[in-house]
C-alpha cells in the first residue's frame, strides 16, 4: 500500500494516532453484521453523546457502541440467542440499557400514555362537537322543497366564489 | 467595566419590579401617571440591558480575561464573530441574551400597543416585567456574567481564555441560538396579551389580531431556529443526521407544536368567536413549554448533549414554572364565562371541526414528546431506576401521528367553513386522492416497498395537489374575470388574501420538509478504509482518496483529506473532509465533506488514519432527499412572510349564531 500518508506532519499524526490508535487497532469496518444490527437495534448507545441505538450509533470511535457490537458478535459466534444477549446486558446494566422501556411493569406507561392522550383528545373533540352543535330546527316540507330547489345553485356559486380568492371560505 | 455591567443588570432588575408595581398601581389605583411611568420603566430596562450586553460583548472582543465568563468562553485566537457569539456560549451570557431579547420584545410591544389597548397594557407590562424580573434576578444574584477571577482579595487576569466549544464555532451556531431565543422569548408576548385580555375582560377581537401577528413572528423565529439547529447538527456533528430526539431538541419542538396549533385555532376565535378557552390553553402552553425548555436546557434536569452543565438555578426555574402554571389555571378557570363560545358548530364536516381535530392531533404529538422526555425523570423519582427513551420510541409513536397530520394538512383546505356537503367533498377530494394513490402506486411499482415512506410520499402528493389546485382555481378565475396573465392573477390572488394563500405556501413548505424527512428511510452508511490513490465504490459513486494534508493556524491544527467523487467515470465533486484539534480547548472536531443534490446528499466523515499509516478511515453516507428539508424551510419562510403582509381586501366575518350579542353581517372593505 502507498506509504505517502507517513509524510504527513509527525506532530499532527501523532496527535491523531494517540487518540485513535487503540480504537482503530481493530478494523472498524469488520464489526457490524446484520445479526449485530438486529440485536443492537434494541440496545441504547450509552456513550452520553448521542441518542442512537448500538446498531445506529454513527460514531466510529464510540466508547460504548463499538465494544458492545464486538461483544454481541462474540456472543453470537458462541451461539447465544438474540434474546439472551439482550437479557444478559439488561441483567448487567438494568433496563436503562434498552433503547426503549419494555412494554411491561412501569415501562408499559411509556407506550400507553400517548394512546391515552389521543383517546382523551378524541373524547374532548366529540364532547366539543356535541356541545357546539345547534339544536336541529324543524324544517317544513315547503322549506325543504325550496332548499332542494336551490341546493344545486348554492353549491355551484359557493364553488365559484371559493375559486375567486375570497374570504377564508371563499364566501364574500 | 464589570462593575458598570453588574450595576446595569441590578438596575434593570429593580426597574422591572418597579414597572410591575407602577403598572398595577396605575391601573387599579386609577393613577394614569403611574401606568405611564411603568411604560417608561420598560424602555429603561431595555436601555440598561443593552448597556450590560454591550459591555459583555466588548469584554469578549477585547479579551478582558479578568472576567470569569470571558476567560471560560473565549480566547485570543478566536475570530471576532465567534468572540461575539461567545455572548451566548455559556449559561450566564445566554441568560443575559434571554433577558435582553425579552426587554426588546417588551419595549416593542409596549411602544406599538400602548394607545391601542390602553386598558390592557398595564397588565401586559406586569406580566412581561415579572418574567423580566425573574431573569434579571438570576443574572444579578445567582449567575452573574460579570464575576471576576479572584485570588485572595485581589482581582487577577489570566493570559488567555479556554475558548469557545469548537462545535459552536460555526456560522449556523452564530444565529441558531438567537433565533430560537427570539422564538422562545417571543411566546411571552402573546401570552401576556391573552392573560391581560382575561384579567381586563377585553371586549372585541382586536387584541386577538395583535396577538396572532406576534404569534406568527415568534413562530417564524422558532421555525428558523429549529431548522438552523438541524442544519448545524447535519453539517457539524458528523453523524449524518439532523434530529436526534435529544431532550433539548424536544424542548424546542414542543412550544413550536403548540404555537402551530394556536395559529390554526386562533382563526376560529377571530372569525367565529369559538374555541376561546382552547386558545387560552394553547397560548399558555406555548409560554409554559418555552420556560420548560429553558429549564431543561439550563438545569441539568434531564441528561442531554446540548444542556448546560448542572447549575444552581433548578429550584428557581421549577418554582417559576409551577407558579406560572398555577396562575394560568386559576386565570382560565375563573373566567370560563367570559370565554364562552359565541357561535355554534353547523356541521361536523366543516373547517371549524377540522381545526379542532388537527389541534388535538398536534397536542397528542406534543404530549408524546413531552412524555418521552420526562418519563425517565419521573421513573427515576418513583422507582429509583433509570430508563432510557431513545429514537426508537419517538419513531414508533411520532411517525404515525406525523403522517396523520400530513393528511389533515391536505384535508383542511378542502373542507368549507360552516358545512360541506357530500357532493362538494367528493368533488374536492377526487383529484388529490387519485394523484396521491397514483404516486404511491407508481413508487411501489418502481421498487419502493417501505410502507411508511410510500404513505408519506402518497400523502405529500395528495396535499401538494390540493394546494396547487387552490392556487390554480383561484388564479384562473381572476384571470378570466379580469383578463390578466396567469402569473399576475396568482399574485393578485395571493395579495387579496395573504393569510390564506401565505398559509398554503407554508403547508407546501411543510410537505417539502416531510419529503426530506421521509428520505431518511433509505439512508446508506458504510465505514471504509482507503489508501492514497485507492478507489472504492459506494452507492452509485466511485470515490478516490487523492491526498491527505495537514496544517495549523492560530486557532486549530487540522488534517485534511481530498476525495474525488466520480459518477459514470466523470468527476462530479471534490470533497474535503477535515479533522480539527482546537489548541485552546484541546478538543477535536470534524468537518464533513458534503455534496448536496436534490435527489440525495453524499456525506463523508474523515475519521483518522490507521495506526500503521497505510490507510485513512472514512464514513460514507448516502442521504436521499435531505435537501428538501432546507428547500421546505425557505418555502415556509416565504409563506410566513406573505402571511404577515396585510391583505389587499379586508374581511369581517359574521357569526353563525351569536349568543348574547347582536350578529354582524359580513362586510368587505377595500
Amino acid at each position: 500500500m502507498p506509504v505517502s500518508l507517513r509524510r504527513c506532519s509527525l506532530r499532527l499524526v501523532a496527535t491523531f494516532f494517540l487518540s485513535f490508535a487503540c480504537l482503530l487497532a481493530q478494523d472498524p469496518t469488520s464489526v457490524m453484521t446484520p445479526g449485530v444490527a438486529r440485536v443492537g437495534d434494541h440496545l441504547a448507545c450509552r456513550c452520553g453523546v448521542c441518542r442512537n441505538t448500538v446498531a445506529t450509533c454513527p460514531m466510529l470511535h464510540c466508547e460504548y457502541s463499538g465494544p458492545m457490537r464486538a461483544r454481541i458478535k462474540g456472543m453470537q459466534d458462541q451461539g447465544v440467542t438474540d434474546q439472551n444477549i439482550i437479557k444478559t446486558v439488561v441483567k448487567e446494566q438494568g433496563v436503562v440499557a434498552l433503547a426503549a422501556p419494555p412494554a411491561e411493569g412501569w415501562g408499559l406507561f411509556t407506550w400507553v400514555m400517548p394512546g391515552v392522550a389521543l383517546l382523551l383528545g378524541f373524547l374532548v373533540y366529540s364532547w366539543w362537537v356535541r356541545r357546539n352543535r345547534p339544536e336541529p330546527k324543524a324544517v317544513s316540507d315547503a322549506d325543504r322543497a325550496l332548499l332542494d330547489r336551490f341546493r344545486g345553485q348554492i353549491e355551484t356559486e359557493m364553488g365559484e366564489s371559493d375559486t375567486a380568492g375570497g374570504g377564508p371560505n371563499g364566501k364574500k | 467595566m464589570e462593575n458598570l455591567g453588574a450595576l446595569a443588570i441590578l438596575l434593570a432588575f429593580c426597574l422591572s419590579l418597579f414597572a410591575v408595581a407602577a403598572s398595577l398601581a396605575g391601573k387599579y389605583g386609577r393613577r394614569p401617571f403611574l401606568a405611564v411611568s411603568g411604560e417608561r420603566a420598560v424602555y429603561s430596562v431595555w436601555v440598561l440591558l443593552t448597556v450590560a450586553a454591550g459591555l459583555l460583548v466588548y469584554s469578549l472582543i477585547t479579551g478582558d480575561f479578568r472576567i470569569a465568563y470571558v476567560q471560560a468562553h473565549s480566547d485570543r485566537a478566536m475570530s471576532p464573530l465567534y468572540k461575539f457569539t461567545a455572548w451566548w456560549g455559556g449559561q450566564e451570557g445566554s441568560l443575559l441574551l434571554w433577558s435582553w431579547i425579552l426587554a426588546s420584545y417588551s419595549a416593542v410591544a409596549v411602544w406599538t400597543s400602548r394607545r391601542k389597548f390602553r386598558n390592557m397594557m398595564p397588565i401586559v407590562i406586569a406580566i412581561l416585567m415579572t418574567t423580566q424580573a425573574f431573569f434579571t434576578g438570576l443574572i444579578t444574584f445567582v449567575l452573574s456574567p460579570f464575576h471576576v477571577l479572584m485570588a485572595g482579595n485581589g482581582i487577577i487576569s489570566v493570559p488567555d481564555g479556554r475558548g469557545l466549544d469548537p462545535l459552536l464555532q460555526w456560522w449556523t451556531m452564530a444565529i441558531h441560538p438567537p433565533m430560537l431565543y427570539l422564538g422562545y422569548v417571543g411566546s411571552i408576548v402573546p401570552f401576556a396579551f391573552a392573560m391581560a385580555s382575561l384579567v381586563t375582560r377585553q371586549p372585541g377581537e382586536g387584541w386577538i389580531h395583535t396577538t396572532r401577528r406576534w404569534a406568527i413572528v415568534t413562530w417564524l423565529f422558532q421555525t428558523t431556529g429549529i431548522t438552523l439547529g438541524m442544519g448545524w447538527a447535519y453539517t457539524v456533528l458528523s453523524w449524518g443526521g439532523y434530529w436526534g430526539w435529544d431532550p433539548v431538541e424536544n424542548a424546542s419542538l414542543m412550544p413550536w407544536i403548540t404555537a402551530t396549533a394556536f395559529l390554526h385555532s386562533v382563526m376560529m376565535q377571530e372569525k367565529k368567536g369559538m374555541m376561546k378557552i382552547w386558545n387560552m390553553v394553547l397560548v399558555s402552553a406555548t409560554f409554559l413549554l418555552s420556560i420548560l425548555g429553558t429549564t431543561l436546557t439550563r438545569t441539568g434536569l434531564v441528561a442531554s448533549v446540548h444542556a448546560f452543565a448542572q447549575s444552581p438555578i433548578k429550584p428557581y426555574f421549577t418554582t417559576f414554572l409551577l407558579t406560572a402554571l398555577v396562575l394560568v389555571i386559576v386565570a382560565i378557570s375563573t373566567n370560563l364565562k367570559f370565554l364562552k363560545s359565541e357561535s355554534k358548530l353547523e356541521s361536523v364536516v366543516s373547517r371549524e371541526s377540522s381545526f379542532l381535530f388537527n389541534n388535538l392531533i398536534l397536542l397528542a404529538s406534543c404530549f408524546a414528546i413531552l412524555w418521552g422526555t420526562l418519563f425517565p425523570v419521573i421513573m427515576e423519582a418513583l422507582t429509583n431506576e433509570k430508563e432510557t427513551i431513545d429514537t426508537p420510541y419517538y419513531l414508533r409513536v411520532e411517525v404515525p401521528i406525523a403522517l396523520f397530520l400530513l393528511f389533515l394538512t391536505g384535508v383542511g383546505p378542502l373542507i368549507a367553513w360552516r358545512k360541506s356537503s357530500l357532493d362538494s367533498l367528493r368533488r374536492a377530494f377526487l383529484v388529490p386522492t387519485l394523484v396521491g394513490i397514483a404516486v404511491a402506486a407508481g413508487l411501489g411499482f418502481g421498487g419502493i416497498h417501505h410502507i411508511a415512506a410510500l404513505t408519506a410520499f402518497g400523502l405529500a402528493a395528495f396535499v401538494t395537489t390540493t394546494i396547487l389546485r387552490e392556487f390554480w382555481k383561484g388564479s384562473r378565475s381572476i384571470q378570466t374575470k379580469e383578463s390578466m396573465p396567469l402569473p399576475k392573477a396568482a399574485f393578485e390572488l395571493t395579495w387579496r388574501n395573504t393569510r390564506r394563500y401565505g398559509g398554503y405556501l407554508v403547508h407546501l413548505g411543510i410537505v417539502a420538509m416531510f419529503v426530506g424527512f421521509t428520505g431518511s428511510a433509505f439512508n446508506l452508511h458504510v465505514v471504509q478504509n482507503l489508501g492514497l490513490g485507492q478507489t472504492t465504490r459506494f452507492g452509485h459513486y466511485d470515490i478516490k482518496l487523492s491526498s491527505v494534508n495537514d496544517g495549523s493556524n492560530d486557532n486549530y491544527e487540522f488534517s485534511h483529506a481530498a476525495l474525488e467523487i466520480r459518477r459514470h467515470g466523470r468527476q462530479i465533486a471534490l470533497l474535503e473532509p477535515e479533522i480539527r484539534l482546537y489548541k485552546a480547548s484541546q478538543s477535536q472536531n470534524t468537518i464533513v465533506g458534503l455534496r448536496r443534490a436534490l435527489n440525495e446528499d453524499l456525506y463523508v466523515v474523515y475519521s483518522g488514519v490507521l495506526p500503521d499509516g497505510s490507510k485513512a478511515t472514512f464514513q460514507f453516507y448516502q442521504l436521499p432527499l435531505v435537501s428538501w428539508i432546507w428547500i421546505g424551510f425557505w418555502i415556509v419562510l416565504f409563506g410566513t412572510l406573505i402571511c404577515l403582509v396585510p391583505s389587499k381586501v379586508r374581511y369581517q366575518y359574521a357569526r353563525t349564531e351569536v349568543v348574547g350579542i347582536a350578529s354582524k353581517p359580513a362586510t368587505v372593505q377595500s
